[in-house]
This record gives C-alpha cells, structure tokens and sequence, in this order.
C-alpha cells in the first residue's frame, strides 16, 4: 500500500514507520507499505509546507499529534479531504502565514478539530478557503 | 539470453541491497519531527484505495 507526502520547502528526513528512513530531495515522495495497517510517519526539517496530494492519501490520516520543528510557512490543502482525521495539534506554529484550503472539503468528526480553537492565527495573512465545502460545526 | 537475465538478476539484487544500505545509514536528525499516524485501511467513502 502506498501513501505519498507533497511538500516545500528543503531535504526532508522521513521516517515511514516500517523501519524504513529515507531523505528525498523531490517536492513529492511515497512509500510502499508492506502490509496494511497504522503507521506513525515522523517527518524532520526544512519542510515549510505540508500539502495534501491526493484525498486517496489524506483521507489515511488519522491524526497529526505534532507539529514539532518543522520550519512550516503555510499548511496548504494539509487536511484537505481528510474525513477520517481524528486529532490536530492544539499549537499552531507561529512562522506559519498561509492557511490556504488546510481544512477544505473536510467531513471528519467535528471532536478532530477541537484543537483548531487554540490556535494563534495571529501571524497567519492568508485563509483563502480554509474552511470551504468542510461539513465542519466548531464554535469559536 | 540466461547470461542475460542471470545478469538482470544479480544487478537487480545488488541495487536492492545497496538501496537497504543507504537507508540504514541515513541519521535521524535531532530536531523534533512533525508526527502524523496513518492507517492504510482508511478510505473516503465510495473510494477504494490504490494498490
């Protein structure tokens, strides 16, 4: 089974999880997964947009726990088409401008994205379409 | 044509091993990594996923 991560930025280290960490120098990389099933996929450095490729990938995803070091400017399309998200970071990083469609299309559970209430948007100056065609109800 | 696909063989196997190799020898930077856990057998509904 494959699963593909399109991103900007620099050479990303990735670890897929199976025991398998590759460094890619590409703007898109995928991994074969032996045999199906959960993953934890760490994602190191440079990094400064995670986007969606395709929602045959993002609708895998079932939570993003962290955002840890990665030097993100924007989350384009990231949880686009996502709908079996399950948990979002509750830190949005502060170098992050764009949030461009990051939640468009998106019919998770509404408990998935209890955390986007916590972020500081404050740095952010673009939302073109954040939330659009998203069947998502959250009072902020 | 034996000596040929023999030759395809072996060449096939000595990149798989070299690619492993590379691999193992990569270093997991220091830095805090960005987390995101999948479950292959997740799809949208109406969509099978691609082998």
């Amino acid at each position: 089974m494959k699963f593909r991560i399109k991103y900007s930025g620099g050479s990303p280290t990735i670890d897929w999880g199976d025991e398998v960490v590759t460094t890619v120098t590409t703007t898109f990389t995928s991994h074969t997964y032996e045999e199906h099933g959960e993953y934890t996929i760490k994602i190191y450095d440079y990094v400064t947009d995670i986007k969606s490729f395709d929602e045959i990938y993002t609708a895998m995803m079932k939570s993003v726990t962290t955002f840890g070091d990665l030097p993100l400017k924007g989350l384009t399309d990231t949880f686009r088409y996502a709908n079996n998200l399950e948990f979002v970071p509750s830190d949005l990083p502060s170098s992050v401008t764009s949030l461009i469609r990051t939640f468009s299309d998106t019919n998770a559970s509404n408990d998935a994205f209890s955390n986007i209430v916590n972020w500081d948007v404050s740095n952010v100056t673009d939302m073109s379409l954040l939330f659009s065609s998203a069947r998502i109800s959250i009072d902020f | 044509m034996k000596n040929f696909l023999g030759s395809f063989v072996l060449v096939l196997f000595l990149m798989v091993t070299y690619t492993r190799e590379v691999r193992a020898d990569i270093k997991i930077p220091d830095s805090a990594p960005m987390i995101v856990v999948i479950d292959t057998n997740l799809h949208n509904t109406g969509k099978e996923n691609e082998i």
